[in-house]
């Protein structure tokens, strides 16, 4: 007997060791093979996440309206905006397009921008897809029974010059033709840009635990089911170890394109959990969209969700992401707080 | 006591008004149902009062008091009851139990990723549930405890001390207890998100469950005071399969029940059973949502900080459940009483207590239902990478869950099914021993008027939790 409570012992090391065997967790996959195969979406996505700017036409002393005159006819598409806040200088420009069928298009995309569509258009940037379907493991209840799921988003750097309207035109390749969506956004400068940024000290607000919510797990997070980013308060924290502060609530969620961030937090606090604290915030006061926005985003200022920001251990903020947001910007943004 | 029976009456009248209970309540998750809720608690009851007359009418005798046993035919029996078959069950239970100690100590320290909470609270807990209301008593076979203890006392031979005689008055006290500490673990302490801690308590509990062998001797301690031991053969006892001098044979459902021993302590066992998961689903509903921070609040008003003040008021909520549920027992016990026959209210709970196991057994089963179906699933990758270190021993560590084996509408119709047919199970039980404890048909049936509305306020109370919990 003693020796079968060895073996087992034994055999308990070993699986512990072949346990430690890979990296700090999480998953070490290209993350568009956790998107599904069926209907040959996974090419689609992949396809979209390896852009040039030579693949598109030129924008060169053309005005946006001429740009799209040479890229249309390819079928009616729109562009979901994924992302609200734009600011002078380089912005994050998040989307995702939609065809008239109200399913998502994947292909290689380019954004082109102009104050005005009848001004010289300023462009091609490169949109390349970033996934946000993440392992199963790491899907919510609310992401795995999504029929059609968000399953890229696209994201450009776009550069502005000036402030005010700006129109927008996205430009995915499909097979021989181009599909193009207009938008319209608002550029702000930075100034008037309220919502703190990179290199910013970040309100010391105490973000809720189960003891702020008194043991009400409902209003501690809406995921189904509830992440574990909750063990430690925002302010506790703030100045004594990294930090990725994510802001979203993803049950009650409005748009169709915010995306599942809150699993794609989960699957990469997995990774980096020893090096980061990962905070959820959720978003409404008593998750009710009609009662106001909690206090911690009042604090940052926010009117929109959701919103990551990334904290190094000095406490100043090192990344900002807003709106939509994959895997692969949701970990550049960690890596800066390294 | 003229107005004790009073308070029972209207007690049990409040507690059986299924409309009253859920005319106002919506199924926010279940929509497209085609019937409404009302009408399931309606139909749930009308089943009951049908159930209550028949049984009247057409069971005049006791017959699961004397059921008979069979063993399993070519053999088998004898097979699955051999001391091989119990040497390989209780060996894998031992290396489980390394396996989880090792796995929450050496995985990540959280709940989601860490392969120890969601073997022990989903499929020991639960899912060892649903294993011996069909397979029997699979954890006597299993019990890493008593594998050890018996191995112990076989390799030690004459040399292990003799036990001490097992203090009477204990009974099944110390499993009450364990049954107690072990969901306020989990509901209360949620020690589930903090895995180090949960198997601390994991190893605690076999520390003093071997040292309290020791003493008391492995088979008498499984009997009496090893919680899990005591609750997974209270279950089991409703299954058709029994073993017998290391024969597995079958004897019709239910009959394992009226042959439980109703020690001190048993009473508890089964109250506690059935409250801590009555607590459970009041506390995901909007009632305890309403009442909680004014509890917290009342508790901080007198000095305990936020997190303990928390603490103490799921702890009263648990506690609050549990004497709910002791105490609507006892006031149908004291109805019970009124028709006669000599017997004390203590004896009357006693000998019924029995009948309360498949009411919690469907407490159990329809409340964790979704709980395993959807959540069990996680062992399937959590196996893979039982330490969340990026391991994938099985193939199968990027596997999610599957929502969709189970539709919400699917699992209410279930869940229903559980709870009217282990109340009319119940309530079978209570006809068989009033037959047999009252003698005469007639006052039998009078005392079951009792104990009919002791079956359908718990099948309110049930249906209310489920949609309460689905808020």
């Amino acid at each position: 007997m003693r020796r079968l409570v060895l073996a087992l012992l034994l055999a308990g090391a070993l699986l512990s060791v072949a346990g430690c065997g890979g990296d700090s967790g999480g998953s070490s996959q290209n993350p568009v093979e956790q998107v599904s195969s069926e209907g040959g979406l996974r090419d689609r996505v992949q396809a979209a996440q390896n852009v040039s700017a030579a693949d598109f036409p030129s924008a060169d002393g053309k005005t946006l309206q001429q740009v799209a005159e040479e890229v249309k006819g390819g079928g009616k598409v729109e562009a979901g905006l994924a992302s609200s806040v734009f600011t002078v200088g380089q912005s994050r420009f998040a989307f995702g397009v939609i065809d008239d069928q109200g399913q998502f298009v994947y292909g290689p995309t380019a954004v082109y921008v102009a104050p005005d569509p009848n001004k010289p258009a300023v462009g091609p940037f490169p949109a390349p897809a970033d996934v946000l379907v993440t392992e199963g493991r790491y899907r919510s209840r609310q992401a795995a029974e999504e029929t059609d799921p968000f399953a890229a988003v696209y994201e450009a750097q776009v550069r502005f010059d000036k402030r005010g309207p700006w129109s927008v035109l996205t430009v995915t390749k499909s097979g021989n033709t181009w599909l193009a969506a207009p938008a319209q956004i608002n550029v702000t400068t930075k100034k008037a840009d309220t919502i703190p940024g990179v290199g910013d000290s970040p309100p010391k607000v105490a973000t809720d635990t189960l003891a702020s919510v008194k043991g009400d797990e409902k209003l501690l997070d809406t995921r189904v089911p509830p992440s574990d980013m909750h063990k430690d308060s925002f302010a506790d924290v703030l100045g004594k170890k990294p930090v990725a502060l994510l802001f979203a609530t993803p049950q009650l969620c409005q748009s169709r394109v915010c995306g599942p961030v809150t699993d794609v937090a989960t699957q990469l606090e997995a990774k980096y959990r020893d090096k980061i604290e990962f905070i959820h915030q959720e978003v409404y006061a008593n998750n009710d969209p009609n009662a106001g926005l909690r206090p911690p985003l009042q604090a940052f200022h926010l009117r929109t969700e959701p919103w990551l920001f990334v904290v190094n251990a000095n406490g100043k903020i090192t990344a900002r992401l807003e709106g939509s947001f994959g895997i692969r910007a949701f970990e550049n943004a960690l890596k800066t707080a390294l | 006591m003229r107005s004790l029976r009073v308070a029972a009456v209207v007690a049990l009248a409040a507690l059986a008004a299924p409309a009253s209970a859920l005319a106002h309540s919506g199924l926010s998750q279940r929509q497209n149902l085609p019937i409404p809720d009302w009408l399931f608690a309606w139909a749930a009851a009308a089943v009951l009062v049908v159930s209550f007359g028949a049984l009247a009418v057409l069971w005049p005798e006791p017959r699961l008091e004397k059921a008979g046993w069979r063993p399993l035919p070519g053999g088998l029996g004898r097979a699955l009851g051999s001391r091989a078959v119990e040497i390989v069950c209780g060996a894998l239970g031992v290396a489980l139990l390394v396996l989880t100690i090792v796995g929450g100590y050496v995985g990540v320290n959280t709940g989601a990723a860490n392969f120890a909470p969601a073997f022990i609270l989903i499929i020991f807990w639960v899912g060892l549930v649903f294993g011996s209301i069909v397979f029997g008593d699979v954890f006597r076979a299993i019990s890493p405890w008593r594998a050890i203890g018996r191995a112990t006392g076989a390799i030690l031979g004459r040399r292990a001390p003799a036990p001490r005689p097992y203090p009477e008055r204990l009974g099944r006290w110390p499993a009450a207890l364990v049954l107690l500490i072990f969901p306020w673990i989990e509901l209360v302490g949620k020690w589930d998100a903090v895995p180090h801690t949960l198997v601390s308590a994991a190893l605690g509990y076999t520390v003093i469950t071997l040292a309290a062998q020791a003493i008391y001797g492995t088979e008498t301690w499984t009997r009496r005071g090893e919680g899990f031991a005591v609750y997974f053969n209270f279950f089991s006892r409703i299954s058709p399969f029994e073993t017998r001098d290391r024969v597995v044979g079958l004897r019709p459902p239910l009959a394992g029940l009226p042959k439980l021993d109703p020690v001190p302590g048993t009473v508890a066992v089964v109250v506690v059973m059935i409250g801590t998961v009555t607590f459970d689903g009041f506390s995901q509903g909007p009632l305890w949502a309403s009442v909680l921070p004014d509890l917290v609040d009342a508790f901080t008003s007198i000095g305990f900080g936020p997190v303990a003040a928390e603490k103490l008021a799921g702890t009263v909520g648990l506690l609050f459940g549990v004497g709910l549920i002791g105490g609507f027992y006892t006031l149908g016990m004291e109805g019970a009483r009124s028709v006669g026959g000599g017997m004390t209210l203590e004896r009357l709970r006693r000998i019924f207590i029995h009948t309360l196991v498949p009411i919690a057994a469907v407490y159990v089963a329809a409340h964790y239902l979704t709980y395993f179906v959807y959540d069990g699933q996680r062992i399937i990758y959590l196996a893979s990478d039982p330490f969340g270190q990026g391991s994938d021993l099985f193939g199968t560590a990027t596997r999610g869950v599957d929502y969709s084996v189970l539709s919400q509408n699917g699992a209410w119709y279930l869940e229903v099914a559980f709870v009217v047919v282990g109340h009319v199970a119940a309530l079978t039980l209570a006809h068989d021993r009033a037959l047999s404890v009252y003698g005469q048909a007639k006052r039998a049936v009078r005392s079951q008027y009792w104990m009919l509305g002791v079956m359908v306020g718990f099948t309110s109370l049930a249906l209310w939790l489920l949609v309460n919990a689905g808020k």
